[in-house]
């Protein structure tokens, strides 16, 4: 997929990753280009309508050239058998911007990933966001690193984790600060709904210059009583109020991306919520 | 992408195969295989309508600069509605020489990436 040089193409490209046929392995590989100036939005939707093991392990290699911006979301609904290795490179050239948001709303068997960012160019930026939902028996481990590379580069990574049941995520984070004047920012926050699930959190930072800014927050936890109580006493229901407050946790910032788009991703994620 | 640098990308796939994936469970890529191709693919959408209006997905088309749908390892439908968009099949893409510079340069061929490599994908037979 290209998006030739200059072009705004404001309106989002719906892309589909569809299994259809059980004990099957869909490999696919995609190459976005994003010629210089251009700005391209891509909506991924990958899921299965099979309830027998499989495997999707797809391959996508991302190119944004100066001054360049890519949009890239991607939606998970995947099955309790389905087991989903995406592997992920990025290359931003000076002044480019790769924002990316994903959401995994339904368990999956396993899910690895670790999505590579690496900003080449002076003044890249990129933006990582992840909602994760990961319950039944779900093994989840799913991580976010950008290398900033080229001076006045800057990075955030936030990721939001819900686990329940007897779920186990782990959230991984690395920023590798190589260059001068270079900016970056991990946010890592887990929820646990259930005592049998697991959250573990990694957020890593990896300064190889002295004059850059580097920092994390991170905190995982369960619901806060208080705040259920207090929800109650307003005339919502137990179940309302916890719903209400997972949805409230899973909100992130959803940044310079169409209205279609950022109302699908809040879609996405009030379904996630929803099944909670 | 000559014959040579592909013999090269199959010889590096086929010796990460053997090692265990550094992160997550490993999985046993023998137990899966590349599916043949269903009778109807027009059948399969129609049933997982819903399923894909819940990923964002609209088979309409509408409010969107292109579609790229694939089903399993087939591409089964490609458009493209806006000027300076292009949207093509890998292969072909491969085939014209357009994406040499790009095809495995930001994803290393390593044991992480072991799965894929054992399908068709390393020939860039599907995807966009």
């Amino acid at each position: 997929m290209i998006a030739e040089k200059g072009a705004k193409i404001e309106t989002p490209v719906q892309t589909c990753l569809l299994m259809s046929a059980p004990g099957a392995i869909q490999a696919p590989h995609n190459i976005v280009i994003v010629e210089e100036g251009a700005e391209l939005h891509v909506v991924t939707g990958c899921l299965t309508m099979m309830e027998r093991a499989g495997l999707h392990a797809g391959v996508s290699e991302f190119y944004v050239k100066r001054g360049g911006k890519l949009t890239y979301t991607m939606i998970h609904a995947w099955d309790e058998q389905t087991h989903v290795r995406p592997r992920t490179g990025v290359v931003v050239e000076e002044g480019g911007q790769y924002i990316s948001h994903y959401v995994n709303m339904t368990p999956t068997a396993s899910l690895q990933t670790d999505p590579k960012v690496w900003l080449v160019g002076r003044g890249a930026r990129a933006h990582l966001s992840s909602v994760i939902v990961a319950k039944g028996d779900s093994v989840m481990d799913v991580g976010g690193t950008v290398y900033l590379r080229a001076p006045d580069t800057s990075a955030e990574i936030v990721s939001r984790a819900v686990t329940k049941d007897r779920a186990e995520m782990i959230a991984r984070s690395l920023i590798s600060a190589e260059a001068p004047g270079v900016r970056g920012h991990i946010e890592c926050d887990g929820l646990l709904l259930s005592d049998r699930s697991r959250i573990l959190t990694l957020p890593a930072l990896d300064a190889r210059h002295s004059d850059v800014q580097l920092s994390h927050e991170a905190a995982v936890g369960k619901l806060s009583e208080d705040q259920i109580f207090y929800l109650m006493s307003r005339g919502f229901s137990e179940d309302e109020a916890t719903s209400m407050l997972v949805r409230g946790f899973m909100e992130v910032k959803l940044e310079g991306i169409p209205d279609e788009l950022r109302r699908q991703i809040e879609m996405a994620i009030s379904m996630a919520a929803a099944g909670l | 992408m000559n014959e040579a640098e592909l013999e090269e990308l199959r010889r590096r796939a086929e010796g990460a195969l053997s090692k265990p994936a550094r992160y997550g469970p490993d999985v046993d890529v023998t137990q899966f295989s590349v599916p043949p191709s269903p009778a109807s693919y027009e059948e399969i959408l129609r049933a997982s309508s819903h399923l894909l209006a819940s990923v964002g997905v609209d088979l309409s088309g509408r409010g969107s600069a292109g579609t790229y749908l694939q089903v399993d390892e087939e591409a089964v439908e490609i458009e493209v509605r806006t000027s300076g968009l292009r949207v093509l099949n890998l292969q072909q893409a491969l085939e014209e020489g357009i994406v040499d510079d790009y095809f495995w340069r930001a994803v290393p061929v390593t044991p992480t990436s072991t799965p894929r490599l054992r399908s068709s994908s390393v020939e860039g037979r599907a995807t966009w």
